[in-house]
C-alpha cells in the first residue's frame, strides 16, 4: 500500500515488540493492517489535478480533489438546492447580495477567515493582473465590499440569478491570502484551503494524499483520517484495482462494466443523472454545415437510442437537447427525438441542392468510447446521403481545435452545471466562450440574456424551454446522450454521490 | 549440403528446413487470408442489433462492440498489415539501400554525409520515431507507410553500406574500375547483385518488426483510421470488453503473433539458406 500508512504501522508495531514479544506482535500486525488500511480512503481517479488552486484550474478532474481540499461559500445539496457553506446570504436587493461568514473560520495554515480575507479572494478572481479563468462566472458582478468583520456585500452591474449557484463551484472556494501571497506561483502545487482535508503531499502522476484538517468548522470529516488519490486514467485497471481491494472508490466506473458489478456483493455501483450533456458542435461558420437543412439532416440521421444501448449500456439516457434530466424544473421532457429518420435526411440534403454525398470528416477524441460513437455517427450517416471521415486527435488538442474552429463536427461534451444558464449561455449566445459551433442567433442570445437576469424560477423554465426549442429546431448542436455518473465503490464505504460527479468525501463513513 | 541440394530451388530448399518451412506456411496462410478478404465483406459493416456476440456458426470469431463480424475484420486487417509491411519495407529497400550501397562504393565525404544523416534517424529509439512522425503528418495508411518506413530506412542503409565496403576492395570490382567502367556500371553490375542477399535477409525481418510497429502506432490511434480494421485497433477496441468479450482480444493477438513469427522464421532460414557457407 502507500508509504504513509506503512510508516504508521511501523512504528507501532516497534512499540508493541518491544512491550508484549513476538507472538503478540504477529497478531498485532494483523489487526495494525486493518486499522491502517481504515485510516486511509483510496480513490482512483481519472487524472491528477494541474493544478490545485481554484483562480486556475480548468480541468473538470481536478474537482475530485479541490472539493475536498477547499469550502465554498455556499453548498449545493445533490438535488440542486443551495444552503449555507462557510456562508449565509441575503439578496436586499436584485444588484447586491450580502454575505456573513460563520464565526472562527480558519484557513489549514491558521490564517483566520474574515469578511477581508473573502474579499481578497473575489477580488483574486475578478482582478485581470491575476487572469483567473473564474472571471467568467461571476458575469456583471461589479465589485466586493467589507461591511463588518464578518460580512461582505456582493455588487452586480446588472441582475445575474446564477451567482449563488456559481459560488457552490470553484468561484465560491476561499483560499488562504496569506499562503498567495507567501508561496506565489508555488501555491498551485502547495494550495493551502479551509476545506474538510488538507493537502498532505502529492507525488506527482503517482499519488495525492489529504489529511484530516483539525480546525474544521464542522469537525471530523470522516471516519478515516486520510484520503488518498491515484491517477489512473485507464478504466479496466481503475476497476481491476477496485476488485483487489487496493481502492476503495473508483470514479468513471465504464457503462460495460456495470451489469457484471452488480452481482458482486463486496462492491456497489452507484448511478445518478449527470448535469452535462454528450453533443457534437456544428461548425456553422462554413460549409457544409453553415446551411441549416444539411445540420437538420445529419441530425435526422442519427438515431441517439442506438448510441444509448450499443456505447452505454443502457446507462443514463438519449439526449434530445442541451438541459439534462437531473435539472428537473428546466428539463424539457417533450423535445422530440429528430433521428432515426434517413428518409427526412436524404430529403433535407435534396433540398439543400446536394447531389452526391456530402463529404464531412467527425472530430473525436481518441477515447474509446468517442470513438465508437463517432462509428456509429459514421454509419447512420452515411447511409443517409453523407460521406462521413473520422478524425482522432489527442485530448489536450480537443480545446484548440474547438477554438480555432478547425472540424465539421467535433465532439464537445459539457459536465454541467446546475443552473441552466450554465449549460446554455456559454454554448449558444452569440460571443459564448463556448459557442464552438459558432452559432449566430441574436433572438437567442437576448433571451438567455433575460433568463439569467430573472429570479423566478417558474419565468425562467419558461424562457430556458422557449431557448431549447430554438436551438434544437435549428440544430446548433448535435445532441446524442445524457451520461449517467457511474462511480464504483467497496460496499463497506458509505458516501454521498452527487450530480456533477464530484467525489465530496465530507461525512463519508467505511464500516 | 550436398551439391545436389545446391542445385535446388531456393523455395525448395527452404521447404527442407522445419523451421523455415512453418514460415513459409504462416506467411502463406496470412496471404491466403488477405486475397480472401473481399469474400467477407463485413468488416466495415456494423450490426447495431448484434453486438458483442460471442463466437457461433454465423459469427465464427464473434463480434465486436459495433456488431462487425471479427474474422472479417480478421482478414481485413491481414491485408492493411501486409500493405503497411511491404510498402514501408518497400520503400525503406530502395532508397535506404540506393543510399547504403552509394556511400559504401564511394566512401570519403560522400560516405560522411549519407552516413551522418542516417546516424541522426538512428539517434531516435525507433516508437519514438515513428510516433513523431505519425503526429506530426497526421494519422492515415499512407503517413504510417511513411512513419515506418522511415524508421526502417537506416537500417537497411546500414547493411547495404557494409556490403559495398566489403565488396569495392574486390579483386573483380577492382578489375572493372581498371578497365574504365564508369562508377555506377560497377555499381549496379558487380556491387548490387553481389550485396543483394543479406539486404534482404534484414529486409524480411524488418518486415515482421513493421507489422508490429503499423499494431502499435494503430492501437495508439494514430495508424489506420476506423471504421478500416488492422489488428492493432481492434486490439484497442477489445480493451474496454476484457470482462464481456475476451475474444476480441484473443483473435487480433493471434494474428499478430503467426504473422510475425511466420516473418521471423522466413527470415531465419533465407539468412541460412542465402550463406554461401550452406
Amino acid at each position: 500500500m502507500n508509504t504513509v500508512t506503512d510508516r504508521g504501522a511501523l512504528g507501532r508495531r516497534t512499540l508493541l515488540a518491544g512491550a508484549v514479544g513476538l507472538p503478540a506482535l504477529l497478531s498485532a500486525t494483523r489487526g495494525m493492517a486493518q486499522g491502517a488500511a481504515a485510516r486511509t480512503l483510496s480513490i482512483g481517479v481519472v487524472a491528477d489535478p494541474v493544478t490545485l488552486d481554484p483562480a486556475f484550474s480548468g480541468s473538470f478532474f481536478e474537482n475530485q480533489v479541490l472539493y475536498n481540499l477547499h469550502e465554498t461559500l455556499l453548498v449545493a445539496a445533490p438535488d440542486g438546492s443551495i444552503s449555507p457553506g462557510l456562508a449565509s446570504f441575503t439578496q436586499p436587493d436584485p444588484l447586491t447580495y450580502v454575505f456573513t461568514l460563520k464565526p472562527n473560520l480558519t484557513f489549514h495554515d491558521g490564517t483566520v477567515l474574515d469578511a477581508a480575507a473573502a474579499k481578497a479572494n473575489i477580488d483574486r478572481y475578478l482582478d485581470p493582473a491575476v487572469g483567473s479563468i473564474r472571471r467568467s462566472d461571476f458575469g456583471p458582478v461589479s465589485g466586493v465590499s467589507v461591511t463588518a468583520p464578518l460580512s461582505f456585500e456582493i455588487k452586480l452591474s446588472a441582475p445575474y440569478a446564477p451567482l449563488p449557484l456559481v459560488l457552490t463551484n470553484r468561484a465560491g472556494m476561499m483560499v488562504s491570502p496569506t499562503a498567495v501571497k507567501a508561496l506565489g506561483a508555488d501555491f498551485a502545487a502547495r494550495a493551502v484551503g479551509c476545506g474538510p482535508w488538507k493537502l498532505a503531499s502529492w507525488t506527482k502522476n503517482s499519488e495525492l494524499v489529504l489529511e484530516k484538517f483539525d480546525g474544521y468548522w464542522q469537525g471530523a470529516p470522516a471516519n478515516f483520517d486520510r484520503l488518498l488519490f491515484r491517477p489512473l486514467p485507464d478504466e479496466t485497471v481503475r476497476l481491476a484495482n477496485l476488485r483487489s481491494g487496493t481502492l476503495q472508490l473508483i470514479d468513471a466506473l465504464p457503462p460495460q462494466a456495470v451489469s457484471g458489478l452488480a452481482r458482486e456483493a463486496a462492491l456497489r455501483v452507484s448511478q445518478m443523472p449527470s448535469l452535462g450533456f454528450n453533443a457534437f458542435a456544428f461548425n456553422c461558420t462554413r460549409p457544409p454545415f453553415n446551411d441549416v437543412r444539411v445540420r437538420q439532416a445529419f441530425t435526422a440521421a442519427v438515431d441517439p437510442e442506438v448510441v444509448q444501448r450499443v456505447v452505454y449500456f443502457n446507462t443514463g439516457r438519449p439526449a434530445h437537447g442541451p438541459l439534462s434530466p437531473a435539472v428537473p424544473w428546466a428539463f424539457d421532457a417533450s423535445l422530440p427525438n429528430r433521428g432515426n429518420n434517413p428518409a427526412r435526411a436524404q430529403a433535407l440534403l435534396k433540398e439543400a441542392g446536394a447531389s452526391a454525398p456530402v463529404p464531412v470528416t467527425i472530430t473525436v477524441t481518441n477515447s474509446p468510447a468517442m470513438v465508437r460513437i463517432a462509428q456509429i455517427l459514421q454509419a447512420q450517416a452515411g447511409a443517409a446521403g453523407f460521406k462521413v471521415e473520422l478524425r482522432q486527435i489527442d485530448p489536450t488538442s480537443l480545446i484548440t481545435v474547438l477554438r480555432q474552429r478547425d472540424f465539421d463536427l467535433c465532439m464537445a461534451p459539457w459536465s454541467g452545471r446546475y443552473d441552466p444558464d450554465g449549460n446554455m449561455y456559454a454554448y449558444f449566445t452569440q460571443g459564448g466562450p463556448n459557442n464552438f459551433a459558432g452559432y449566430d442567433n441574436a433572438e437567442l442570445t437576448a433571451l438567455l440574456n433575460r433568463a439569467r437576469s430573472l429570479s423566478d424560477q417558474g419565468e425562467r423554465a419558461a424562457l430556458y424551454k422557449k431557448a431549447q426549442g430554438m436551438v434544437t429546431e435549428d440544430c446548433a448542436m448535435l445532441f446524442v446522450h445524457f451520461d449517467a455518473i457511474i462511480q464504483a465503490s467497496q460496499a463497506k464505504l458509505q458516501w454521498t454521490q452527487y450530480p456533477d460527479a464530484v467525489l465530496r468525501l465530507y461525512g463519508a463513513r467505511m464500516t | 549440403m550436398s551439391a545436389i541440394a545446391m542445385r535446388a530451388p531456393l523455395w525448395l530448399r527452404l521447404l527442407r528446413d522445419p523451421r523455415a518451412a512453418l514460415g513459409l506456411g504462416l506467411v502463406a496462410l496470412v496471404l491466403l487470408g488477405a486475397l480472401a478478404a473481399p469474400l467477407l465483406p463485413g468488416a466495415e459493416t456494423p450490426d447495431f442489433m448484434a453486438t458483442l456476440a460471442a463466437p457461433d456458426a454465423t459469427h465464427w470469431l464473434g463480434t465486436d462492440d459495433l456488431g462487425r463480424d471479427t474474422l472479417s475484420r480478421i482478414l481485413a486487417g491481414a491485408r492493411v498489415s501486409l500493405l503497411v509491411g511491404l510498402c514501408s519495407v518497400g520503400a525503406a529497400l530502395l532508397l535506404g539501400g540506393t543510399i547504403g550501397l552509394v556511400a559504401g562504393f564511394f566512401g570519403g565525404w560522400v560516405d560522411m554525409v549519407l552516413m551522418r544523416l542516417m546516424d541522426v534517424l538512428l539517434a531516435f529509439p525507433g516508437i519514438l520515431l515513428a510516433l513523431g512522425i505519425t503526429a506530426a503528418l497526421g494519422a492515415s495508411v499512407t503517413n504510417t507507410v511513411i512513419a515506418i518506413a522511415v524508421v526502417n530506412l537506416p537500417v537497411l542503409a546500414r547493411v547495404a553500406r557494409g556490403q559495398a565496403l566489403a565488396l569495392r576492395e574486390l579483386d573483380y570490382v577492382k578489375a572493372q574500375r581498371a578497365l574504365g567502367f564508369a562508377p555506377l556500371t560497377i555499381l549496379w553490375r558487380a556491387v548490387l547483385p553481389n550485396a543483394l542477399s543479406p539486404i534482404l535477409v534484414q529486409a524480411s525481418v524488418l518486415l515482421a518488426a513493421s507489422i508490429i510497429t503499423e499494431s502499435y502506432l494503430s492501437f495508439l490511434g494514430l495508424g489506420v483510421q476506423p471504421p478500416t480494421p488492422s489488428w492493432g485497433n481492434m486490439l484497442r477496441d477489445a480493451i474496454g470488453f476484457l470482462d464481456q468479450a475476451p475474444w476480441l482480444a484473443w483473435f487480433p493477438g493471434l494474428a499478430i503473433f503467426l504473422t510475425v513469427l511466420g516473418f521471423n522464421l522466413l527470415g531465419d532460414g533465407l539468412r541460412d539458406r542465402l550463406d554461401p557457407r550452406d
